[in-house]
């Protein structure tokens, strides 16, 4: 479809105008709410950024360049940036190869046991990220690892093969835990592809790579683009593998850097780490920019259209069991090789190397411990129940944010998308201090109770949210709204009845994204948790930090658990659901 | 504010005593200690001795009236002991005061600081009493309080500031940690002995080790610690891991045979649990001390002053003897009572900024 490139579509503007109704109240108060939930922590990061702790009799603040001094005067900072660039390139080109081919083979072949592969993907993004670290180091250290030690039987060398205290080690370790980011956002691209586009292709002759290239992929930019952002500023944020895996091979990125240099100061200076937020603040902004050159051609991404569509998936033949073969070994060695390291850790009361005569005396005594610990059920509920308002908060307020920053003419529209993306890279620590001392401040009594972490996390999922559902609109063509509106529907009902269905898949990918994420965070939570708003993530830290690393591995286990069985049965609901309509 | 008094003769009895257990030790042929003589402040772990009149029921039953009258139903305990440990004291407590409900706030030493400074500082006052081993920091800080509990006078004098502001609940000592499995029995006795090409790539550290560091340039002195921990460096290396319970996991589960520093409990529970690991004390013993504070501006007065002798109870400290913590009561004896008997130990005064920077970036240099 040549489409002469026009600029930002923006038709229902030319319409129609805003009439001063539930449409600008809806769309202000959005607006304002993601304005609100981001400038203060942004905020108080620039003026944390700014001073130290001034204890002298009283709690003071000095307001100085000390922190940045300290940060960038660090001789050490070059090489930790250079590693933390790597580190963060290497897992996100790992995560993108990843979570692209596999969202590939879920949505457009038709591979066996395509549905058992997006539980797989899902569950592997719900293991915490301290939990995959211990994991790996325990299968691959370079002399006691479980996987080197069982190899070592095989090839001839003294140590090795694998050393996961190594730089590819971390970029394995980081890369085969976030694609499932970029598979649950590729997917969504993939499931609302137009095939016309395809077939034109192929009967011009253009073979299946081709086709891939200029085709599939070039169409899901905006999605791509937004994977890549989002992975990419998580490497350079990422704090829990550089620590387990990269402290004991002396390698330092920015953030163990940062941390380090935070930690010489008692109390700690958050300022320093302020500083690493800033830098990262930066970079999402940049990114921000660059997804929205783009994607300024909106037109040129829009793929459902007032015709009538449905993907068709490219029939395998009889290679499809050798590709699922494939995606069965590739969830071997990224999901259940680690499940089994952290099951065997679990059934020991410290941590043993696997052998078989230990074998005997495994005992599930760690379960049993986990499981009578008093508030783990209040735990669990407080996790689960904050996750699923997260994401049904996040979805619903991104979904209209969208609509503002893709579709209308709304000044300084760049400036909420910037925002919306911006929480991405505030350190959770600083997210948690900020929130504190916010609600502590404002009359409003979220202290002490699990809004207050609501709050924090809403606000820390943000970046994800807008990503998703950009995409998402940016699927539709405009002529839909435009459609509706010569109809004379209003906004609210255009939005309501067109374009909610239509960013349905997107919004789900959201939801599921966010979920994992909230139920499994930890920094601010560790900060913001009181005795009664437990939360199983801060727990399970807790339990590893105590020197109790067993009983954390067996608490992982039964998260998993019992996220799996919720997935469980809400597909079985959806079905019931689907059946009954 | 009450002060407890100490008698000539109560100081001339506890004197006796700890003479008397100095001339013990140094018969029994103390264990080879570092070579730079007599430290000062070195003192050896007192046998458990009954303190000068304390009838601790009753004037534990008065703080427990204060409260009570004056209607505090709760107390907001902020602390870095984990709650798996903290929860049959917190039975205990319950028992003896039920109409006050513990509260407990654990966070790590870190966050815990950030957390109570970022609440003062809004103005919100929620902890009574903070336990930790940067508990000191509260007085730069303007938030302890000035108390000395009537629990007080049975802890180690070692073991209290001299201003008043606070006092330790538990002492932690630092020790070698080795792999029973790779480490022959008597193999190693002091930090010489890690020089030794055999250990190449075995030995590890915390990444934050600065108080233990710090004590022992107090023993030995900047020069002597610094020349051998870089000929340790240079024949076996030392790694790196982030904090002391991953450096537990990490020796036990193979990955290192020693660890340069361990705290003895942490060391001491996992021997407990079966695995193959045991502490090794290079006398004088560089101990930490876990502190613990009163709020000046506590929600419940009262009954933070009842918790922060609590604390310090025969009660509460026999339970932290049995998990296999190092009391702050020198009449309550360590499980095995013999666990520190004899030892030399030394505890510097906490480490505060400047010199805890300069400490930090000393270690920094040698372990890079």
């Amino acid at each position: 479809m040549a489409e002469a490139p026009l600029a930002r579509a923006t038709p229902f503007a030319r319409v129609a105008r805003f009439r001063l109704g539930l449409d600008t109240i809806v769309l202000g108060a959005t607006a304002a709410v993601i304005g609100y939930l981001v400038l203060t922590p942004i905020a108080f990061l620039i003026i944390s950024s700014f001073r130290r702790y001034q204890l002298e009799g009283s709690i003071g603040f000095v307001f100085t360049l000390d922190n940045y001094a300290d940060t960038f005067l660090n001789p050490e900072i070059p090489a930790a940036a250079t590693n933390s660039l790597i580190y963060a390139l290497g897992g996100t080109v790992l995560a993108i190869v990843f979570g692209t081919a596999l969202a590939w083979v879920v949505e457009r072949t038709n591979t066996p046991f395509r549905g058992a592969y997006v539980v797989l993907a899902a569950a592997t993004y719900f293991v915490p990220g301290v939990l995959m670290a211990i994991s790996w180091n325990a299968l691959a250290h370079v002399r006691i690892g479980s996987l080197n030690r069982l190899l070592q039987n095989f090839i001839d060398v003294t140590q090795g093969p694998f050393d996961v205290n190594s730089l590819l080690g971390m970029i394995w370790v980081f890369g085969t835990h976030l694609y499932p980011i970029v598979f649950l956002i590729m997917a969504a691209a993939f499931r609302a592809m137009d095939p016309a586009l395809e077939e034109a292709a192929a009967l011009s002759g253009a073979g299946l790579w081709a086709g891939l290239r200029t085709i599939t992929l070039a169409v899901s930019r905006p999605a791509l683009i937004s994977a890549l952002l989002i992975v990419f500023v998580r490497g350079l944020e990422s704090f829990d593998v550089p620590l387990i895996l990269g402290l004991p091979g002396k390698i330092n990125v920015l953030t163990t850097e940062i941390f380090a240099t935070a930690q010489i100061h008692r109390p700690p200076e958050l300022g320093i780490s302020a500083t690493l937020g800033l830098v990262l603040l930066i970079v999402s902004i940049g990114g921000v920019w660059v997804y929205r050159s783009a994607t300024a051609r909106a037109l040129a991404f829009a793929t459902i259209s007032g015709k009538g569509y449905r993907p068709n998936r490219l029939d395998l033949g009889r290679r499809r069991w050798a590709v699922a073969a494939v995606c069965l070994l590739f969830f071997f060695l990224t999901l259940v090789l680690p499940l089994i390291q952290v099951v065997w850790l679990s059934l020991f009361p410290f941590v043993r190397q696997f052998s078989l005569e230990a074998l005997s005396r495994a005992s599930f005594a760690q379960y049993a411990y986990v499981l009578n610990y008093g508030a783990i059920l209040d735990a669990f509920r407080n996790s689960l129940l904050n996750a699923a308002g997260v994401a049904a908060i996040i979805v619903v307020l991104t979904s209209i944010a969208a609509w503002i920053t893709v579709r209308s003419r709304a000044p300084a529209r760049w400036l909420l998308d910037a925002l919306a993306f911006a929480p991405i890279g505030i350190p959770g620590p600083i997210m948690g201090v900020s929130v504190l001392l916010a609600y502590l401040t404002l009359p409003i009594p979220l202290y002490g109770t699990i809004l207050i972490i609501t709050v924090a996390h809403v606000t820390l999922f943000l970046p994800y949210g807008m990503r998703l559902a950009s995409d998402a609109l940016l699927r539709i063509h405009p002529q839909l709204e435009e459609a509706s509106a010569l109809s004379g529907a209003s906004w609210l009902h255009t939005y309501r009845t067109i374009l909610v269905p239509l960013i349905l898949p997107g919004s789900v990918a959201a939801f599921i994204t966010i979920f994992a994420a909230s139920f499994r965070e930890l920094s601010s939570a560790l900060f913001l948790a009181s005795p009664q708003s437990r939360f199983v993530s801060v727990v399970m830290y807790s339990t590893w930090q105590d020197g109790n690393a067993t009983s954390a591995a067996a608490l992982g286990i039964v998260m998993l658990v019992v996220v799996l069985a919720l997935a469980l049965a809400a597909r079985l609901l959806a079905r019931f659901v689907r059946v009954a309509a | 504010m009450r002060r407890v008094e100490v008698t000539p003769r109560a100081l001339v009895r506890g004197l006796a005593i700890v003479a008397a257990a100095l001339v013990v030790a140094a018969a029994c042929g103390a264990p080879p200690t570092s070579t730079a003589g007599q430290t000062p402040g070195a003192v050896a772990t007192a046998v458990a001795t009954k303190p000068p009149s304390l009838d601790e029921a009753a004037e534990s039953k008065k703080l427990y009236d204060a409260a009570v009258a004056a209607k505090e139903t709760e107390v907001n305990w902020y602390g870095t002991v984990n709650e798996e440990e903290a929860k049959p004291l917190l039975d205990i407590w319950s028992k003896q005061f039920p109409a006050i409900k513990p509260n407990y706030i654990r966070a790590s030493e870190t966050a815990l600081m950030s957390r109570v400074l970022t609440e003062e500082q809004a103005g919100k006052h929620n902890f009574d009493v903070l336990s930790s081993t940067t508990a000191h920091l509260l007085t730069p800080a303007g938030l302890a309080l000035q108390y000395t509990p009537p629990n007080a006078i049975a802890v180690d004098p070692d073991y209290k500031d001299k201003a008043g502001y606070w006092l330790a609940l538990y002492a932690n000592y630092n020790t070698l940690q080795v792999n029973t499995e790779k480490v022959k029995k008597g193999e190693v006795k002091a930090y010489e002995d890690l020089a030794n090409p055999k250990w190449k790539g075995q030995i590890a550290v915390d990444s934050t080790d600065y108080d233990w560091y710090a004590g022992l340039v107090s023993i030995r002195g900047q020069q002597a610690t610094d020349d051998l921990i870089k000929k340790i460096i240079a024949t076996a290396g030392v790694q790196l891991v982030d904090g002391h319970g991953n450096l537990n996991d990490a020796l036990v589960a193979g990955q290192y045979a020693i660890a340069l520093n361990q705290f003895l409990n942490q060391a001491e529970r996992s021997k407990r649990l079966g695995a193959p690991t045991d502490w090794i004390a290079v006398e004088p013993v560089v101990v930490q001390l876990g502190k613990m504070a009163v709020s000046k501006s506590a929600p419940h007065p009262n009954a933070a002053k009842l918790m922060f002798n609590f604390l310090i109870s025969t009660d509460a400290q026999k339970y932290f003897a049995s998990r296999g913590r190092i009391t702050s009561r020198i009449d309550v004896p360590n499980d095995p009572p013999n666990l520190v008997t004899g030892l030399k130990k030394v505890a510097p005064a906490p480490l505060v900024d400047p010199e805890l920077t300069k400490v930090a970036a000393q270690f920094k240099a040698l372990f890079k």
